[in-house]
């Protein structure tokens, strides 16, 4: 049965699309089918990682959840070769970059419901091992939404006090909606911090498993948005880090 | 003497001048950098401090070095006030390595006391450096601190330098001295008799001790934030959390999220067929 997961942040510039597309990118490395959702209607991004030219995204989840289209006309196959060789795939369900499309959604809302639909229609159609859901940052409909569908809920956070807060709001309401497994990514620790003593210190405060601390990685800023950094830098000891948090969130 | 003769001795005089530089820049290039890159990646302090005075010592062949540091603990924040505290002491012909990693150097040497050659070089931030310790006028020796050492061996030290530690921080723009590196009794290396320690040699230790400051300034830093994350306290204000919490489990949206989640992880599919308005 297929995994629904969900990664989220109370707050942006986490690195939250980027850690998305990495551990999706690793998890297809081991022969998974994946697939990503851009959720983050109000300012998508997650596409440039796989190098989609915007200009060539025809349908995206905007369309779908106007009744435009189905679920999977709006999926796009953006599997790189090295996850192709492993037999592997990853499908990308980008959300609608056209500024009219995003004040839309903005003004109009949309139905949730049929974004829950949209879900298990991919999971079905696309014959999925795997779903992440990038997620809007912070709490609203949607974002509940997403993880009271999911299996799993992956955290990402900083190490710093509005993080905390927001950080600890969010695994309260994912106890309440009885999410089965949650845990969190410390994402951008400054390299002279103890790693263990961050760990230790964020686990305690939250009474949840951490599945990894990655620190804020000069080769990752550099590569930005050009590309998946696992992919482009397999050898480099933070994909060997990305690639143990895939194996935690998908075991 | 001729004019001409004259023109080749200045001559002579300047291409061994030359030989000199570009011997110094080459053991500066393949010796000494190398080793201040290797000190600035050492993960322990006592065996960054023992690296420090033992390649010292191994570049001008001296026979016994002692590292002074201003307040160990923290040696990036230290003052002129504070005293020179030695942190190692080696003396390879006694077979003594302590300090460091080892035993304390308490028994072997006192800390710099005024008008000594170390409290010199500290104050002045230039090095001293001593053909022969001993004032045969004063009947001293000029390197006071190793009063101690004398009194508990034989040995006796005669040619010595200290060259200040100059850290990037405070001071102007030659730093705050953080320490000080004395070498003493540089041996020849073909007779192994003691040897003044040569201009060139003390400006070639002169820039190691420019990246050992930087190495030492630079554990001292990241000790300090490693420190200051294993004091971190992840802060989470509960009445606040709590009454975010509340606010949002309290609306009906959520409450019939809950249901529903709980409704599809009991296995009823059809569950989240009627999602939530938008």
């Amino acid at each position: 049965m297929a995994k629904i997961v969900s990664i989220h942040s109370f707050r942006g510039g986490t690195g939250k699309s980027n850690l998305t597309a990495n551990i999706s990118a690793c998890a297809a490395l081991r022969g998974r089918r994946v697939g990503i959702i851009d959720t983050d209607i109000q300012s998508p991004g997650i596409h440039v990682l796989f190098g989609m030219d915007e200009q060539h995204i025809d349908r995206a989840l905007n369309d779908y959840l106007w009744g435009q289209c189905s679920i999977e006309q709006a999926a796009y196959d953006v599997t790189p070769s090295p996850v192709t060789d492993k037999g592997g795939a990853v499908y990308l369900i980008p959300s609608s970059i056209k500024s009219g499309e995003i004040a839309r959604v903005l003004r109009e809302g949309y139905d949730v419901g049929r974004l829950v639909d949209g879900l298990r229609g991919l999971v079905e159609h696309l014959r999925l091992d795997c779903l992440f859901i990038d997620t809007h940052p912070g709490l609203n409909e949607e974002t509940l939404l997403s993880m009271s569908v999911s299996d799993a809920l992956a955290v990402v956070l900083r190490p710093d006090s509005q993080d905390y807060q927001g950080t600890a709001v969010t695994v309260e309401l994912a106890r309440r909606l009885e999410v089965p497994r949650m845990m969190l990514i410390v994402n951008k620790v400054p390299a002279a911090f103890d790693a263990g003593a961050v760990r230790e210190k964020v686990e305690t405060a939250y009474g949840v498993p951490v599945a990894g601390v990655l620190p804020l990685a000069d080769d990752m800023v550099r590569l930005a948005s050009a590309g998946v950094f696992c992919l482009r830098f397999p050898d480099h000891p933070l994909a060997g880090q990305i690639r143990a948090i895939a194996d935690v969130i998908v075991s | 003497m001729s004019d001409e003769l004259l023109e080749a001795d200045e001559l002579r005089t300047l291409l061994s001048l030359v030989d000199a530089e570009q011997s110094r820049a080459d053991v500066l290039m393949n010796v000494v950098i190398p080793i201040g890159a290797a000190l600035a990646y050492e993960t322990e302090w006592a065996t960054l401090l023992e690296r420090i005075v033992r390649d010292a010592m191994k570049l001008c062949t001296a026979d016994g070095g002692v590292l002074y540091l201003h307040n160990p603990k923290t040696a990036g924040e230290a003052t002129a006030t504070d005293a020179l505290i030695p942190v190692i002491v080696r003396v390879d012909s006694m077979g003594i390595a302590v300090g460091g990693t080892r035993e304390t150097v308490a028994a072997l040497c006192r800390p710099a006391r005024g008008g000594s050659s170390v409290a010199d070089a500290a104050a002045s931030g230039a090095s001293v450096n001593l053909p022969d310790a001993w004032d045969e006028d004063a009947a001293v020796w000029r390197c006071a601190e190793a009063e101690r050492f004398f009194e508990l061996t034989e040995y006796r030290v005669r040619s010595c330098l200290d060259v200040p530690l100059r850290g990037g921080g405070g001071g102007g723009a030659r730093g705050v001295v953080i320490g000080v590196l004395r070498l003493f009794n540089s041996r020849r290396p073909e007779d192994h008799t003691i040897s003044p320690f040569e201009p060139g040699m003390q400006q070639v230790i002169e820039s190691l001790c420019i990246l050992a400051a930087a190495a030492v300034e630079s554990y001292v830093r990241q000790q300090r934030l490693k420190d200051q994350v294993r004091e971190l306290t992840v802060r989470i204000d509960e009445s606040r959390k709590g009454h975010e919490v509340s606010l949002i489990t309290q609306s009906e949206y959520f409450k019939s999220l809950q249901s529903r989640a709980r409704a599809l992880r009991a296995g009823n599919g059809n569950a989240n067929g009627n999602g939530g308005g938008g």
